[in-house]
């Protein structure tokens, strides 16, 4: 019995209820997943598998629905599968769906809190925030794209934050620049904030939590490493977090921010960067299947 | 300053080497005037004359550099950045970001120049980066429309297009299709196809020509555009029709990543489906043969070279020469045919089939027989075979023992099978020794064209797993035989070189006075066979596949 | 009854969308149950310019004039004044000022203090009546001409200095020696009648009223430049002036003065009818001759210019309508005649489009150097309703606003380009004291933008920022330093487009920025708008003490936003209203109880 086999044995078919462009390259894709959405916490993911001949792709999620046994994800089209995954219509099945993975985020009232987003994170966060404004935190929230047009999930984000600040790279919002210039605007504005956490690629990540590091504000950052099986047996998802080596699918995702060691996280992500290049050279779109048959 | 007949103010100021900037301009295309980035200053003209479509006169005074002049260029490509994805441009963080986004970012829809496919060679940016622009002072326009990819090949992202024009040009005037057209007015302009149909539909023959010359990531090739920027360009010519067209191949970790037009070459950097597009997949295939494999116990066994050789050459050894046939792929180079009807004349058969002649004009044989069909053709009459010898495919299959250098339907059941070839197929699973060879893009050699000109194969890549150039592994089989004679390609090539060079076919070089000779041909014709020493190549590629199934 | 009557009925497209046809025939039919078949005949005409007061109806000999004549009417004008003599006073124009009626055609001011050359058959013969053309002295140019030299025919036309019509003014006796001095065989022969600015129609009413006269310029210059074959572009929204234009064809080639052999010449010249779809930028010459050729109508650099290389590769001469038309005149009269026309550089008449807030709308022709405002309050009879002048607009969208204190600017090339405006084709917009100068200029350059090609960057690119700006500037959110960014774009535009439509498209923005930049200012600083024009800073609110509940406001606003009972005051509802003004123009007058008030916007702090 394979593992859809399985899941089919338990009432999941993780048919994908919605799937919309939210903003260029970026999509909300809402997967039936009842059990997931019942035990899923703030700051978790999911392992999913878009069809028969794909890998499996780590995802937060990004919002979920008890009632009607929802998942939510957010996903930039990065490659072969999320290609795949933008390309897939309201109706159809993943292949397979697993989780919920990783550790939930550590949600307590701290005080103030700064939540920042970038990329997939502006609707990753979401939870995390809802969490900390429940927990009875102030929550400040930051959200970067390159421009105004790639920002969104603003709404939601807005109904749980008491302040939100929107910067881009063009300078088209408030603030210009990314999350760090945002976070020192607001240290040299006087903020006061007790906690931050980051979400987004690693590079937003580091950039963040430098900024953050000489002003001694506890950071957790969720960390984007290669990963494969998602529950600690393959260690693709090494890293290094206080000079200790950590795994970022049971360890984490949320690690603190000032002490993972950048550098060999960066290696280790490129590492299969020709072979995922390689990967489109036998790509084939329109069948959405690799070419088989010789 | 020397000024030509019928030179523009642009072409003498590129002579002197002044640098005018332009993104509409384009070798071969006629004038456009759209990019408005060109505008100098002419005394006795009215307003800013753009340089590309003002013809150059003695006595003229010209200003193509100014304060006036940079501020209006300037204006203008702020224009174009209102609309194209900028953000990457003018952010603080840009060179840190490229340090540590060292990945090319595999995006479906380009948002800034750290995701654009055409990063490296782009441009707009390069012109971005000489007028100094470093912020844009209008909101971003970004039009937001659909991703055009359900077409083989090559991806349409017009939300990066900046209406240069070139590739409706070069579709129109040098590929002679009219594919692409500008589409609606106003602000609303597009590039699109007539009535909004797909590629397919409209009857694309996916030469690329558009992908090459568009200065933007508009028009990108699917399959190749994400390597960055390329470790080595090698030029060499392709060998999968007799055209034998210019090739530049890009090579990135070792692999050949792409190949695009040589414009140096004399097919004028134009190329066909085949050449632009498929290389790079046949080449990276995973069904190549990787190890020489030789037959035990009904089992196709991975061994060394030698044993394979040996393998081989014992095997011939036990039949009659009249029962032994070889079947030379018109596909072969020059020096791994002549080598191997140097092995059947040691051996002293005259059972050889090349193979699969085509029929018809001097054109239509080059595009269908093979990448090398004529000097394979010219080979065989050198030798001391006559023509009448030559034996058809069906008769090769009756023989006991057959050498085939390429998938052959039919000849499975001989009792003694060596197949050397670049591809596993139906002919190599039922071989008795397999010798797994290399590609024309990763091994020296040379092709004599259509046109009777002799061309040279340049190796790209490094060779492909354990395979060999086919000459070396005929050369082992030869010496097998005691035959000693050649250890070097130029011992090969001195062979046959100088009598390959006698053919010449003058009354070819009418058709090369036009320089758009090339796509005319192809327009005229079919695209060339979609095949590679007997494996047809729709079955490798998928998108060739949809391609075929299309024009069904 | 002893002379023999004409009544003239005009069939422009004018007077035959208000049925003047139906007219026609029931003249036709009522002259004949009365007998008086072979004492009065009925004619059609083509245009008669005065296209305000249509139909219209002229009894000739006597030179009377009937205006906003119905079908009804027919009856009284043939029992009164047909039958007894006795002139219909109720269907004469009434002088909006004396409050008389003017009974003749020569006396009607807007008529009076015209001079008509190249509209001078409009009106009088029927269009499609080859004899009558001929009886008016038509071809008689083109015999004189084909007496002359080639040579001669092109001297003739550049002592004339006639300037091309068609916007630039380019002299068309040098434009004529260019295309006949260059090499190529055919040369080809274009008439432009892609006429597209908004409200202009003189074009269409020479092709309309006198298509002969087109055809006959088309003959001479062909004569003069050695064409064979000539084409005459013209848009397909123009039915009537295609339909004209065929039957003059083929009555003119019936007459032998159009195929082979003219007149016994040894001339041959064939004409063909290209229609166009539609496209503004198509009146550019070279966009045009792509059109002709089948490509997208699209222009592209010069030179090479069509006196060169123009349609197919071939020399090329485009000349416009009126240009053409001009022709014949000079031919006949002479070129001494015509240059005592007008002033010393710009000879001849000028035919305008005269429309927008004036009392007298339809096309005149004055000689060229009249006063702008001569042609504004003597022969347009001025704004209507006692409004004040502020401003008229020349040469369309690609022209400028010109205000009303230059009023006294003579018409004429040089003077209407100094002050920043071109003479362009002929439209004449007059903009009274409601008008507002941010909305022109947005209208207008809105409507360039949408017409232009596509092809170059900055008319493509910089045209939308600037209407970006334009629109910003109108809703109450426009920014200290968008009037300098607004300069700056539309120097780029008007130095960095390819052809004549971007080049001029910002004209309309800078010549309001010249002339009323304070305006502009009152909409950035103090989000006013002074005409009370722009939506996003008005509102429509219904007096409390003067409304009477009569209930006509709401039964016509168009999104139910007004509610109130019979006889109650009514309310607007603000969120619902869309600012469309039908309220305000259909409360009665007694009433007066719509008002427009300035909005306050409240601004963000920066």
């Amino acid at each position: 019995m394979n593992e859809k086999d399985v899941c089919k044995e338990v009432g999941q078919s993780f048919k994908i209820v919605s799937k919309e462009a939210v903003v260029p390259n970026i999509y909300e894709m809402v997967i039936e997943a009842p059990i997931i959405a019942e035990k899923v916490k703030p700051g978790q993911f999911v392992i999913l598998i878009p069809d028969e001949m794909g890998e499996r792709v780590p995802f937060t999620v990004s919002d979920w629905d008890v009632e009607k046994g929802t998942v939510t994800i957010f996903f930039q089209e990065l490659g072969v599968s999320t290609m795949k995954l933008a390309k897939m219509e309201v109706g159809n099945t993943l292949e397979s769906l697993v989780g919920p993975l990783g550790k939930p985020a550590e949600i307590a009232n701290f005080g103030t809190v700064l939540l920042g987003g970038g990329c997939y994170g502006i609707g990753g966060i979401y939870p995390i925030a809802r969490a900390m404004k429940e927990a009875g935190n102030r929550v400040i929230t930051v959200v970067e794209a390159r421009g105004q047009y790639l920002l969104y999930n603003l709404d939601k984000l807005k109904a749980v934050s008491d302040q939100l600040f929107l910067t881009t790279s063009d300078g088209s919002t408030e603030i210009s620049g990314k999350v760090h210039d945002a976070v020192q605007h607001l240290l040299d504005k006087g903020e006061k904030i007790d906690r931050a956490v980051f979400m987004g690629c690693n590079f937003m990540l580091m950039m963040s939590s430098e900024a953050t590091k000489s002003h001694g504000i506890k950071t957790k950052v969720f960390l984007n490493a290669l990963m494969v099986d998602g529950t600690g047996m393959c260690g693709c998802c090494r890293c290094s977090v206080g000079g200790e080596t950590k795994y970022a699918c049971v360890d984490g995702p949320e690690f603190d921010g000032h002490e993972v060691d950048w550098e060999e996280l960066f290696k280790r992500s490129g590492h299969y960067l020709n072979d995922e290049v390689l990967a489109y050279q036998f790509f084939n779109y329109k069948g959405c299947k690799q070419d088989m048959d010789g | 300053m020397e000024i030509k007949e019928g030179q523009t103010v642009l072409d003498v100021a590129r002579d002197a080497g002044i640098y005018i900037p332009t993104l509409c301009t384009l070798d071969q295309l006629p004038n456009f005037g759209a990019c408005r980035l060109c505008l100098v200053k002419i005394e006795g003209m009215r307003g800013f004359p753009p340089a590309c479509s003002t013809p150059a006169t003695d006595d003229m005074d010209v200003i193509t550099d100014d304060e006036e002049l940079n501020n209006l260029r300037r204006n203008v490509v702020l224009l174009l950045l209102s609309e194209h994805p900028n953000s990457c441009i003018v952010c603080d963080d840009k060179e840190l970001c490229e340090k540590y986004r060292t990945c090319p970012m595999k995006a479906g829809q380009i948002t800034g120049c750290q995701l654009c496919p055409n990063k490296e060679d782009c441009d707009l940016r390069e012109i971005v980066e000489h007028l100094g622009i470093e912020k844009v002072d209008y909101e971003f326009n970004y039009k937001n429309l659909n991703l055009e990819r359900e077409d083989p090949f090559f991806d349409r992202d017009y939300n990066l297009c900046i209406l240069c024009g070139r590739c409706v040009r070069v579709c129109e005037e040098i590929r002679e299709m009219s594919v692409l057209a500008f589409t609606k007015r106003g602000h609303e302009t597009r590039i699109d196809t007539a009535f909004g149909k797909s590629h397919l539909e409209t009857g694309c023959r996916f030469c690329g020509a558009c992908v090459d010359v568009c200065p933007t990531g508009a028009l990108s090739a699917r399959g190749t555009k994400w390597h960055g920027k390329l470790d080595s360009e090698v030029k060499t010519v392709c060998g999968l029709c007799n055209i034998n067209c210019g090739i530049v191949v890009g090579v990135k970790w070792g692999k050949v990543v792409s190949t695009v037009p040589d414009p140096t070459s004399y097919t004028n950097g134009q190329l066909c489906v085949l050449g632009r597009f498929c290389i790079a997949p046949i080449i990276n295939h995973f069904d190549r043969l990787k190890y020489p494999l030789v037959r035990k116990d009904d089992w196709l066994i991975p061994v060394e070279w030698e044993e394979a050789i040996d393998y081989a050459v014992e095997g011939l050894k036990k039949y009659s020469p009249n029962d032994i046939g070889f079947v030379i792929s018109s596909d072969l180079n020059n020096e791994a045919a002549f080598m191997m009807l140097e092995l059947a004349r040691v051996l002293g058969t005259t059972n050889i089939a090349v193979g699969t002649p085509a029929e018809g004009s001097v054109v239509q044989e080059a595009l269908q027989g093979g990448g090398n069909a004529l000097g394979v053709t010219h080979l065989y009459r050198m030798s001391d075979f006559t023509e009448e010898k030559l034996m058809k495919p069906d008769e090769i299959s009756k023989l006991k023992a057959i050498y085939t250098t390429q998938h052959l339907a039919g000849i499975e059941e001989a009792e003694f099978l060596i197949i050397q070839d670049v591809f596993a197929s139906k002919t190599s699973e039922c071989a008795s020794v397999v010798l797994p060879a290399l590609s024309f893009i990763e091994t020296e050699g040379s092709v004599l064209s259509f046109d009777g000109t002799l061309r040279s194969l340049n190796a790209a890549v490094e060779p492909y797993a354990k395979a060999r150039p086919d000459w070396v592994i005929t050369n082992d089989v030869l010496k097998g035989f005691g035959n000693e004679n050649i250890s070097t390609l130029e011992d090969v090539r001195s062979a046959f070189k100088d009598e390959l060079k006698k053919v010449t076919l003058p009354e070819m070089q009418e058709l090369f006075l036009d320089g758009k000779w090339l796509p005319r041909i192809l327009k005229e014709n079919k695209d060339p066979q979609y095949s590679y020493r007997g494996t047809d190549l729709t079955k490798k590629v998928g998108d060739l596949r949809i391609l075929k199934e299309a024009n069904q | 009854m002893t002379e023999h009557r004409n009544i003239l009925v005009c069939r422009g497209t004018g007077c035959v969308s208000s049925k003047s046809p139906l007219i026609m025939e029931e003249l036709e039919r009522q002259i004949k149950a009365a007998g008086l078949s072979n004492e009065v005949g009925v004619k059609q005409t083509g245009c008669h310019g005065f296209c305000q007061r249509g139909p219209i109806v002229v009894v000739e000999p006597e030179g009377i004039f009937y205006c906003e004549v119905k079908v009804e009417d027919v009856a009284e004008i043939v029992e009164s004044h047909i039958k007894n003599g006795k002139v219909v006073e109720r269907l004469l124009y009434t002088d909006p000022k004396s409050n008389e009626h003017i009974p003749h055609y020569r006396d009607i001011p807007f008529y009076k203090n015209q001079q008509r050359v190249i509209l001078r058959n409009c009106g009088h013969i029927d269009p499609e009546n080859i004899d009558d053309y001929i009886s008016a002295g038509g071809y008689s140019g083109l015999k004189k001409a084909l007496d002359k030299t080639q040579e001669g025919v092109i001297d003739e036309v550049m002592k004339s200095s006639l300037r091309g019509r068609g916007g630039a003014g380019f002299p068309a006796g040098k434009k004529w020696k260019l295309c006949r001095d260059a090499k190529g065989e055919p040369k080809y022969l274009i008439c432009n009648a892609d006429e597209g600015d908004p409200g202009a129609f003189m074009d269409r009413s020479i092709l309309e009223a006198d298509p002969h006269a087109v055809l006959e310029g088309m003959i001479i210059a062909a004569y003069a430049i050695g064409a064979s074959k000539g084409y005459v572009y013209v848009r397909a929204e123009y039915p009537l002036a295609i339909q004209r234009l065929e039957c003059a064809l083929q009555q003119a080639e019936e007459h032998g003065f159009i195929g082979q052999n003219i007149l016994e010449t040894g001339l041959s010249f064939e004409i063909e009818i290209k229609r166009g779809a539609g496209a503004f930028v198509c009146g550019e010459e070279t966009a045009l001759m792509a059109s002709i050729m089948g490509e997208r109508g699209m222009p592209r650099p010069r030179p090479p210019f069509p006196a060169i290389s123009g349609v197919w590769g071939k020399p090329t001469n485009i000349n416009n309508v009126k240009t053409l038309a001009s022709i014949p005149v000079i031919m006949s009269k002479g070129a001494e005649w015509f240059a005592s026309i007008g002033t010393e550089g710009s000879t001849g008449t000028a035919v305008f489009a005269l429309t927008g807030n004036i009392a007298n709308s339809g096309l005149v022709e004055v000689p060229m150097g009249t006063e702008l405002g001569k042609i504004i309050f003597d022969i347009g009879g001025g704004v209507p309703d006692g409004k004040a002048l502020k401003a008229a607009q020349t040469g369309g969208p690609s022209g400028g606003c010109i205000p009303a204190e230059k009023k006294n600017i003579p018409v004429d090339y040089e003077s209407l380009t100094s002050a920043g405006s071109i003479m362009g084709s002929g439209g004449l917009i007059v903009m009274d004291e409601e008008t507002c100068m941010v909305d022109i200029a947005h209208y207008f350059l809105s409507f360039t933008q949408q017409e232009s090609c596509g092809k170059c960057t900055p008319c493509r690119v910089g045209t939308k920022r600037m209407l970006e700006i334009l629109e910003k500037i109108k809703g109450g959110e426009g920014k200290p330093g968008d009037l300098e960014k607004l300069e700056q774009l539309a120097w780029t535009v008007k130095n960095g487009s390819l052809c004549a439509l971007g080049g001029t498209a910002p004209n309309p923005v800078l010549t309001t920025l010249r002339y009323f930049r304070d305006e502009y200012l009152q909409h950035i600083d103090n989000t006013r708008c002074p005409a009370q024009v722009c939506k996003g800073l008005i509102r429509y609110h219904i007096n409390e003490e003067k409304c009477i509940g009569c209930g006509i406001c709401a039964s016509k606003c168009p999104v139910e936003a007004i509610s109130g009972e019979k006889k109650q005051l009514h309310v607007i509802d603000e969120a619902t209203c869309i600012k469309c003004g039908i309220c305000f123009q259909s409360c009665p007058p007694k009433a007066k109880a719509v008002e427009k008030i300035d909005i306050e916007v409240i601004r963000a702090e920066d």
